[in-house]
């Protein structure tokens, strides 16, 4: 058999459909690094389908990074809580900028959903929660970065061309982040 | 936003151990390797060791 189906490059992701849409984003990863290896194609077209890879290499190392969130702690555990004050009164006027208060202080959460936060989010809570260390938070900020420059409309100057070596960092945060995940569900 | 749904014969898992010729039928392309090749190694002599080594062995 010269094509093996029903092997998942991510068996330990128990929720089907994640697990099915990563599979399908790692495929097209593949079929693109594949059609890379083409010699029929220009400097500048390679370097469109690296952007490409970049692009869907940073939206499994989210998709992982959110499943491990969402296995390990709940929604109102990461919601963020502050301190409020209320009914506010001033008991002394120190000078222009300054003033002593008495006031009620409430803690307040936030409110928080899985569905609505984006990977930067999740890289902090990652590392805010210990799951990641402070070196794969630096690492998974630049594939950020790296994702980021593909927002036309956020950039000032002339897109850049996005080489192997961009690949394969991106790459090395994906199997490491991987691995994070998998020895930790 | 709700995914649309997924056929099975729509995922054609990759695997270490996944032939090139696979590949190559899908794409309608010659690679010029030797088909029997497997995807890992011919991802690792490509320079792409990290993604290689994310694949899961059959």
């Amino acid at each position: 058999m010269d094509q093996i189906v029903g092997v998942s490059n991510f068996e330990f992701v128990r929720e089907q459909p994640i697990r099915v849409r990563m599979d399908l984003t790692f495929q097209h990863i593949l079929d693109l690094l594949s059609i890379l290896s083409l010699e029929t194609y220009s400097e500048l077209q390679k370097s469109s389908f690296r952007k490409t890879i970049i692009i869907s290499t940073a939206s499994i190392i989210e998709g992982l990074l959110l499943y491990l969130l969402t296995q390990k702690k709940s929604e109102e555990e990461c919601a963020q809580r502050r301190k409020k004050y209320r009914n506010v009164n001033e008991i002394y006027l120190l000078d222009d900028v300054r003033r002593i208060v008495w006031a009620e202080e409430v803690m307040e959460t936030s409110d928080f959903s899985f569905s609505k936060i984006n990977f930067h989010q999740i890289t902090h809570l990652c590392s805010e929660m210990k799951f990641i260390l402070p070196e794969m938070k630096k690492r998974l900020e630049k594939v950020r970065d790296l994702r980021n420059t593909q927002h036309i409309g956020n950039v000032d100057s002339v897109d850049r061309e996005y080489s192997k070596e961009d690949l394969n960092f991106v790459f090395s945060v994906a199997r490491d982040v991987k691995k994070i995940v998998q020895c930790q569900v | 936003m709700k995914m649309p749904r997924v056929k099975k014969e729509e995922i054609e898992e990759r695997v270490y151990g996944t032939k090139m010729k696979t590949i190559e039928r899908k794409h309608g392309v010659d690679f010029g390797l030797d088909g029997e090749l497997e995807l890992g190694v011919f991802l690792k002599k490509q320079g792409y060791a990290p993604l290689a080594d994310m694949l899961e062995e059959a």
